[in-house]
């Protein structure tokens, strides 16, 4: 579709208003925009290349439809990020119940080697000194041991830097619930890793 | 986001960095655009819901040419066949709504008790229970149900059922004609 010709700093209400009433361009600013971070949001909950491209395109889909029916209650991001987290953790149960894990799929393996990310932030040497591609799979191992409910909150915490109130808003639990799983999911995470970082 | 509120946690710096690195991951990363997949899929909803639509109006369409372009004889005979179904219909419905409003087990007179009163013989005699009644009848005349109610007073004699004789228990009382009202043939249990 051709590129809006609306300023790029355009409001996230305003995009909504236009695209509820049928411009989609409007949309696909707001695709655009939140793209990366429902595609973070979304690998962090299902761990694999594949299933994350699956959900991404469906979560926009869903948020599409269903934009007629936003009324601004809450903030646009929110309520994206919400619509991501049910179709990622509706994505990562589908897989589970595939036979093969999903441990390291060759899409994985494929996408790591096109994408050279290696020590692009990491500052510890230890790391340094490993394979990135290995850590981050043992990162997937581990996250993957987490419960749904710990790894959404280490994803959309620790990967996505949102709040506390954020994030209680989008799982629609309180504050305190937030950071006691946070707490205990760090719990876990650091006793799976020790070994390795 | 999250600087304000983040509280101690047991993560190591090194777990931490590692979770970072997954936002610069995807950020430097080559990954395709979800853009044309998502269009490709709205368009193809937008389609299905045409199509449904024009399958719909098709057929309707169809079935309307396949009535207008009977012969005239056809035609005739379609509208008896609908006429006389709604006839029956009627028919059926308004002795429906008759036999409703005849009241009584096929269509017998319904005896109403409104009242039943104790009262004790001017001169002194023995108690007699009075019941006021009233009853529901068909005109037969007419076929219609008739409008009047008739009561009367006659002497009873009382039985009690399920009750000791001192107590009078209106409610557990059964109340027995001593003779049949000279106006009415049929007089059903009260």
């Amino acid at each position: 579709m051709p590129a809006s010709s609306h300023s790029p700093e355009e409001s996230d209400q305003e995009l909504v208003r236009r695209t509820q009433e049928g411009d989609i361009d409007a949309f696909d600013r707001l695709v655009e925009r939140y793209e990366n971070k429902m595609r973070v949001t979304i690998y962090g909950i299902v761990l694999n290349h594949h299933d994350t491209q699956d959900a991404l395109s469906e979560t926009f889909f869903k948020a599409f439809r269903s934009i007629g029916n936003f009324r601004g209650d809450s903030e646009f991001s929110t309520w994206l990020y919400r619509i991501a987290k049910t179709t990622a953790l509706n994505a990562w149960r589908k897989t589970k119940r595939r036979p093969q894990t999903i441990q390291t799929p060759e899409g994985d393996e494929e996408f790591n080697e096109n994408n050279n990310f290696i020590d692009t932030n990491i500052s510890s040497d230890v790391v340094r000194q490993m394979g990135n591609q290995e850590l981050q799979n043992k990162l997937n191992e581990s996250l993957a041991q987490l419960s749904e409910d710990h790894r959404t909150v280490v994803t959309l915490f620790d990967i996505q830097g949102l709040s506390h109130a954020e994030i209680a808003q989008i799982m629609g639990c309180s504050e305190g619930t937030v950071r006691s799983r946070l707490f205990y999911a760090h719990k876990q995470l650091q006793k799976f890793l020790r070994n390795y970082i | 986001m999250n600087d304000s509120s983040k509280t101690s946690s047991s993560l190591s710096p090194e777990i931490k960095a590692l979770l970072q690195s997954r936002r610069e991951m995807f950020s430097q990363a080559n990954v395709p655009s979800v853009l044309p997949e998502l269009h490709r899929r709205i368009r193809t909803a937008a389609m299905e819901r045409t199509s449904l639509r024009q399958t719909l109006r098709t057929r309707l369409s169809e079935w309307a040419a396949v009535l207008l372009d009977l012969n005239p004889a056809a035609r005739l005979s379609y509208a008896g066949a609908f006429a006389a179904v709604a006839l029956a219909l009627f028919v059926g419905l308004q002795q429906s709504w008759k036999s409703g409003n005849a009241d009584g087990a096929n269509g017998a007179p319904l005896l109403t008790l409104n009242q039943a009163s104790n009262t004790t013989d001017a001169t002194g005699g023995a108690e007699q229970d009075k019941v006021s009644y009233s009853l529901n009848n068909i005109d037969s005349a007419n076929n219609l149900p008739s409008a009047a109610s008739v009561s009367l007073d006659q002497k009873i004699d009382q039985v009690m059922a399920d009750a000791d004789d001192l107590s009078h228990d209106a409610v557990s009382a059964h109340y027995v004609l001593t003779r049949t009202p000279a106006s009415y043939d049929s007089v059903v249990a009260f």
